[in-house]
C-alpha cells in the first residue's frame, strides 16, 4: 500500500507546490527514499489538500502563528520581548525551531498538565489526593516524555493506596470505587464511545454502541473493589475472585444476557475456574492483606486496552491530540466513533495512528508533526473569494477557531497586563498585608473555609473582600468563573455572561490595569506617540502588531482623553483583552 | 433507531411512537444532538401567554396540622385551633389568619401521599417530579419548567432561586438538560457580585470602554465563518442587560411600606423580592426557607414559623391579585413531605410522607378550592392520594404544557416529562 504508484505521485505532487523547482529536481531523483521518509506532516497536508474541495488559506502571519504554538505549547502567551524577536528574526527555519524550543520548554509540561487534567478529571475535584499532587504527578510524565499507552496502563492497572497514589485520582478517588462510571469514563475518554444509553439498553440509533459493549468493559472492573489492609494499614483497589461471566438485561428485553471480559471489537477474555481454595495467588488475610486473586482481569484491561493491537485506543488517542491542536477531532464529537459518524479524513486517521504506535506512543513527536504542518500553521481568515458558507470546520481549509480554556485566559491575562511579573506564585509567598481575610463564612449549605488561603466561594459570594494576591490564588477565580461544571467536557466555546460580568467587573483585573512598576500601562504611559502606544499594547496583549486603522483608533481615543490618559490606557487595554481576538486561539 | 422497535413493553409504545413522529427522517447525529421539534411548537405558544411560576419551597417539611389541614379535638390534633376562611365552610389553622383571607384564591391539596421519608433523597426527588429510574438525573421544576416554556426574550434570566446562604449559577438544577438550564442563586437575595460595577467606573467610561471592545471584535469577525465571535458578543449583551436591571436586585430600594406587609424576616423579604422580579418578567422564582423541621418542640416551633410564611404569602397572593397577575403566575407552597400525627417524646412531630397539604394558586388553577380530605385523626389520606407524579403533572397542565404528550429527549431517549403512570389532578385546575 505505501509502495503504491498513486500515492507516490500525490507525495510527488504535495512536495512539488511547496518547492522550488531544485529540490522538486532533488525530489524526483531521489524518489524512493523521499517517499519512504515523507514525514508526517507533509502527509498531513496532503490528505487534507486531497479532500479540500476548494482554495486553502494561506500560512497564517507570523504574529497569529507564535501566538498559537505559544498557547498550544505553553498555555500562555509569549512576551512582548519574546514577540518582537520572532517578527524580526529572517530565519526561515524560525517556526520549526520556535516549536522544538516550546516543546522543550518547562511550560509544555504545564500546559500539557493543565489540558489532560481538564481531559481526564473534567474538573470534577474532590477525593483524597490532592488535585496538586495529581497535577504533579502527570507534569512528570510529560516532562519525562512517558508514552501514553504507558501512561493510561497506569490510569488503569492502580497500584498502590488510592488516598494517595496521584494517579488515583483517574478511577479511584473517592470514598467508593464506581465501576460503571470508571467503564463510562474509560469507554469514552480513550475508545471515543459514549456508551450513556448502552448501560441499559442498546444506543438507539448507534449500531456499534451496544449494551454489550458496556458490559464487556465493565466486566474487567467488577471484581474491583476498595479494601481496607487494616494491618499494613493501607486501602487498595483490591480484586476479587471472578466465579462468572456478568448478567446483564435491557430494560426493553427482559431475557438476560451475559459477558466475560471483553473490549469493543476484541475477543472475550475466558474467566477460568479454579477449585475451591486454589484461587488465590495470595491468600486473604482477616483484616490484613484482601489477597491476590491468580485470575485479575484488571491489569488484563490496562494492558489490553492501551496496547498496540487496540485499535480503537490509537485512533481515540491520535483524534484527542488531534483535536487539541486543531479546535476538530477528525472523528467529531470525540465520543461518538462509530460506523454511522465516520471520520471526516479516514486515511489520515489511520495514517496518525498507525504512525503514533510506531513511535512508541510518544505524544511530543506527534504534536510535533501536526504542528509543523501547513495544515497547523494555516490563517483563520477566510482566502480571498472563499464562500464563508463553504469552509465546514472538517476541510480544515482555514484555521479553526479555539477557545483559551480557563487557565490560558488566567495566564494569558497575567502575561499581558504585567500581573506576571510582579504577583508572588504562590500562597506561601504572598506578603501578610495581601493575604485574604478569613473569610465570615457562616453557611448552612455547605460551603467550607479551607485552612489557608482564598476562599473562591467566599469572594465570589462578597462575602470575603480581599481578591487573590497571588498566581495560584488568581488561577483559582479565573477557573472558578471560566470553567465549566464539573463532570462537562470541555470542547466547545461555551462563553457565559459571567465570563463577561467577570471581565468588566472584577476589581483584581482592573487593578492589573492600573500602572505599576512595569506592567503593561505603566510602559504605555511613558510612550510619547499615538503609534508607539498601539504598537506596544498590540504586541502585548495581541502579539502582533496594530494595523494603521488600529493606530489611528487609539490616537482618537487618547486624544478625546487628554484630561485621564492612564484610565484611558487602561481601557484601551481592557478592550483588547475583552475581545473575541484575545478570547480564541486563532 | 431500529432496536426501538424490539421494545415490547406496553409502557413504551407511546414513548416509541413519539420517537417515530419527531425523529422520522433525522440522521442519526451526536450524543446530545438531537432536539425535540415538539418542544419548540410547545415555546412558541407559551411565549405568548407569558407564563410565570413562584414556587415557595419550605425546607424540612411544613407541619400540615399546624397550616392547611387542622384536626383540632382529635387525638393527634395538638393545641391549635382551627379558624373559618373566605370560603364557606373551609377552615385552616389559626396559626394562617391572612391566608384564610384570600382562601377564595387558593387550591389547597389535603391528599398528598408520597412516598420518600428522608430529607437527603426527598427533596431533590420531589422536586425532580419522582421520575422513575431511567439512568439519567431529571432537571428539577425550574430548569424543566425553563425547558419546556422557553426563555423569554425579556434579556433576565429565567431561573432564578432567592435563598438563605451562598448563591452563585446552581447548574446541578438542570440535570440531564444541560448546565445552561440551571438557576442564577441569589444567596441571601444578593445578586452575582460582578453585576456591580465599580464606582471607580462611570457609564460613560463603561460605554466607551465597550464601544472599543465593539470595534475590536467587528475587525476579527472579517472574514471568518465561525460564529465562535457573535456568541462572545452576545454574551456580554446579556451582561449589561442584566447590569442595566441590577435594581430589581437591589433590597434597599423595596418600598418600606411592602417590607412591613410581608415581613423582615428572610422568607418575608425573599418573597417580596420575588414579587419585583415577578413583576419584571422572570420566568421561575424558586424561593426557598430553611429550618421547618420541627422534630422537637413541634407547637413553640410552628407557632413561630407558620405566620412567617403565613403573611408574606398571602401578601404575594393578594398582590398578584391586585395586580391582575394570577391569571399568568402560577403560586406552589410545598415542602417535601408533611409531619406525624403522633407527637414524639420531645413534643416534636416527624417525617410524615403519607399525608399531607400543599397550596396552589393562579394560573390555571381552580380558586376557592379543597381537593382531598384526610381521615378524621389526619393520619391517612381518605380516598384518593396524590403523588409527586400527579403534582407534575398538575403543574405543567397549569402552566399549558400537556404532559401526557409532550416529551425531553435526551440522546435519543425519549423521557416523559411527568411520571407516565400519572394524571394531572383535575379537581385542581381551573
Amino acid at each position: 500500500m505505501r509502495r503504491n504508484g498513486v500515492r507516490q505521485l500525490a507525495i510527488l505532487q504535495t512536495v512539488s507546490t511547496r518547492s522550488s523547482f531544485l529540490p522538486r529536481l532533488a525530489a524526483l531523483l531521489l524518489l524512493p527514499l523521499t517517499c519512504a521518509a515523507a514525514s508526517l506532516s507533509s502527509e498531513i497536508d496532503r490528505h487534507i489538500a486531497q479532500k479540500a474541495g476548494g482554495t486553502l488559506a494561506p500560512l497564517a502571519s507570523d504574529g497569529e502563528f507564535l501566538r498559537r504554538a505559544w498557547l498550544d505549547f505553553t498555555g500562555s502567551i509569549p512576551t512582548p520581548a519574546e514577540t518582537r524577536a520572532f517578527l524580526a528574526d529572517k530565519n526561515p527555519q524560525k517556526r520549526a525551531q520556535l516549536i522544538d524550543r516550546l516543546l522543550a520548554s518547562p511550560q509544555f509540561p504545564q500546559r500539557m498538565e493543565d489540558a489532560i487534567t481538564v481531559m481526564l478529571l473534567e474538573r470534577r475535584g474532590g477525593g483524597k489526593v490532592p488535585e496538586a499532587k495529581w497535577r504533579e504527578w502527570l507534569r512528570a510524565q510529560f516532562a519525562a516524555n512517558r508514552p501514553w499507552n504507558a501512561l493510561v496502563h497506569d490510569l488503569i492497572l492502580l497500584e498502590g493506596d488510592p488516598k494517595v497514589t496521584p494517579a488515583a485520582k483517574f478511577l479511584a478517588d473517592a470514598e467508593k470505587f464506581d465501576q460503571e462510571k470508571a467503564t463510562h469514563d474509560i469507554a469514552r475518554l480513550f475508545l471515543g464511545m459514549n456508551l450513556q444509553c448502552a448501560q441499559c439498553h442498546d444506543h438507539p440509533t448507534v449500531d456499534d454502541f451496544t449494551q454489550g459493549s458496556f458490559y464487556g468493559i465493565y466486566a474487567f472492573l467488577a471484581q474491583s473493589s476498595l479494601k481496607e489492609d487494616k494491618v499494613a494499614k493501607v486501602t487498595l483497589l483490591a480484586e476479587g475472585v471472578a466465579t462468572n461471566r456478568v448478567e446483564f438485561k435491557s430494560v426493553f428485553r427482559k431475557t438476560n444476557e451475559v459477558t466475560g471480559p471483553r473490549l469493543p471489537g476484541g475477543k472475550e477474555i475466558p474467566v477460568p475456574t479454579f477449585p475451591k481454595g486454589e484461587e488465590y495467588e495470595v491468600m486473604p488475610a482477616k483484616n490484613g492483606n484482601p489477597g491476590v486473586p491468580k485470575f485479575r482481569s484488571r491489569p488484563l484491561l490496562a494492558k489490553e486496552l492501551a496496547s498496540e493491537a487496540n485499535e480503537r485506543f490509537a485512533h481515540t488517542s491520535v483524534n484527542r491530540f488531534w483535536f487539541q491542536l486543531m479546535g476538530r477531532g477528525l472523528v467529531h464529537p470525540l465520543d461518538m466513533m462509530h460506523k454511522e459518524n465516520p471520520p471526516s479524513h479516514p486515511e489520515l486517521l489511520n495514517q496518525l495512528a498507525r504512525e503514533f504506535i510506531a513511535h512508541k506512543f510518544d505524544v511530543k513527536w506527534l504534536l510535533r508533526e501536526i504542528a509543523l504542518s501547513e495544515t497547523y500553521q494555516r490563517a483563520s481568515r477566510a482566502p480571498k473569494g472563499a464562500d464563508l458558507a463553504q469552509l465546514k470546520p472538517e476541510t480544515y481549509r482555514v484555521a479553526n477557531l479555539k477557545s483559551l480554556s480557563a487557565e490560558q485566559v488566567a495566564r494569558a491575562t497575567m502575561l499581558a497586563t504585567g500581573a506576571a511579573d510582579w504577583l508572588p506564585k504562590t500562597p506561601s509567598e504572598t506578603p501578610a498585608a495581601a493575604a485574604p481575610a478569613a473569610a465570615d463564612d457562616t453557611e448552612e449549605d455547605g460551603a467550607t473555609k479551607s485552612a489557608k488561603g482564598f476562599n473562591v466561594k467566599a469572594y465570589l459570594n462578597g462575602k470575603l473582600k480581599q481578591p487573590p494576591g497571588n498566581v495560584v490564588d488568581a488561577l483559582a477565580l479565573f477557573v472558578a468563573t471560566f470553567a465549566n461544571p464539573p463532570g462537562e467536557p470541555e470542547v466547545e466555546f461555551a462563553p457565559s455572561m459571567s465570563h463577561a460580568l467577570f471581565l468588566m467587573n472584577e476589581r483584581l483585573v482592573l487593578d492589573w490595569l492600573k500602572p505599576r512598576d512595569n506592567n503593561l500601562t505603566a510602559r504605555l504611559a511613558k510612550l510619547k506617540t499615538p503609534a508607539a502606544i498601539a504598537d506596544e499594547l498590540y504586541i502585548t496583549v495581541l502579539t502582533r502588531p496594530p494595523e494603521p486603522a488600529e493606530i489611528a483608533e487609539v490616537e482618537s481615543y487618547l486624544a478625546k482623553n487628554t484630561s485621564r490618559p492612564e484610565t484611558a490606557l487602561g481601557e484601551l487595554a481592557w478592550a483588547l483583552l475583552a475581545s473575541a481576538e484575545f478570547r480564541m486561539i486563532h | 433507531m431500529k432496536r426501538w422497535y424490539e421494545c415490547g413493553s406496553a409502557e413504551h409504545a407511546l414513548s416509541r411512537r413519539q420517537m417515530l413522529g419527531t425523529l422520522a427522517g433525522t440522521a442519526a447525529v451526536g450524543a446530545c444532538g438531537l432536539s425535540s421539534l415538539m418542544q419548540q411548537t410547545v415555546a412558541a405558544e407559551m411565549k405568548k401567554q407569558n407564563r410565570q411560576v413562584i414556587f415557595i419551597w419550605l425546607d424540612g417539611g411544613m407541619s400540615q396540622f399546624e397550616s392547611w389541614d387542622p384536626k383540632p379535638d382529635s387525638e393527634f390534633g395538638g393545641p391549635f385551633r382551627s379558624i373559618p376562611t373566605s370560603v364557606p365552610g373551609v377552615h385552616i389553622s389559626e396559626l394562617m389568619p391572612h391566608s384564610a383571607k384570600l382562601m377564595h384564591h387558593l387550591t389547597v391539596v389535603r391528599s398528598m401521599c408520597t412516598k420518600d421519608p428522608n430529607h437527603s433523597t426527598g427533596v431533590a426527588r420531589i422536586q425532580r417530579g419522582d421520575p422513575a429510574n431511567r439512568g439519567v438525573n431529571y432537571p428539577y421544576l425550574g430548569a424543566a419548567v425553563t425547558k419546556l416554556l422557553g426563555t423569554p426574550a425579556n434579556g433576565l434570566p429565567p431561573y432564578i432561586w432567592i435563598k438563605p446562604g451562598s448563591g452563585g449559577f446552581i447548574y446541578q438544577e438542570a440535570g440531564f438538560l444541560g448546565a445552561k438550564y440551571g438557576a442564577l442563586a441569589l444567596g441571601e437575595g444578593k445578586p452575582p457580585i460582578h453585576i456591580q460595577r465599580p464606582d471607580t467606573i462611570s457609564d460613560a467610561d463603561d460605554a466607551a470602554r465597550n464601544e472599543l471592545r465593539r470595534l475590536a471584535n467587528a475587525r476579527f469577525r472579517l472574514d471568518r465563518r465561525e460564529s465562535e465571535v457573535d456568541a462572545y458578543e452576545q454574551s456580554y449583551d446579556m451582561a449589561m442587560q442584566l447590569m442595566k436591571r441590577k435594581e430589581l436586585f437591589d433590597n434597599s430600594r423595596l418600598p418600606a411600606k411592602d417590607i412591613a406587609r410581608y415581613g423582615t424576616h428572610p422568607l418575608g423579604r425573599h418573597l417580596l423580592q420575588a414579587r419585583v422580579l415577578l413583576e419584571a418578567g422572570v420566568q421561575f422564582i424558586k424561593v426557598t426557607s430553611y429550618h421547618w423541621d420541627t422534630h422537637g418542640d413541634n407547637f413553640n416551633m410552628s407557632q413561630q414559623l407558620v405566620p412567617q410564611v403565613d403573611q408574606p404569602f398571602a401578601a404575594l397572593i393578594q398582590d398578584l391579585a391586585d395586580r391582575s397577575m394570577l391569571d399568568n403566575v402560577l403560586v406552589v407552597l410545598m415542602s417535601e413531605f408533611g409531619r406525624t400525627p403522633t407527637i414524639n417524646s420531645r413534643l416534636g412531630r416527624d417525617h410524615w410522607p403519607d399525608a399531607w397539604s400543599l397550596a396552589l394558586a393562579g394560573a390555571g388553577i381552580r380558586r376557592g378550592n379543597i381537593v382531598g380530605q384526610t381521615t378524621k385523626n389526619g393520619a391517612f389520606v381518605d380516598g384518593e392520594g396524590y403523588d409527586v407524579g400527579h403534582l407534575f403533572h398538575t403543574i405543567f397542565s397549569a402552566l399549558g404544557i400537556n404532559s401526557k404528550k409532550i416529551e425531553y429527549k435526551n440522546n435519543g431517549q425519549p423521557l416523559p416529562i411527568a411520571r407516565d403512570d400519572c394524571e394531572p389532578i383535575k379537581l385542581a385546575l381551573a
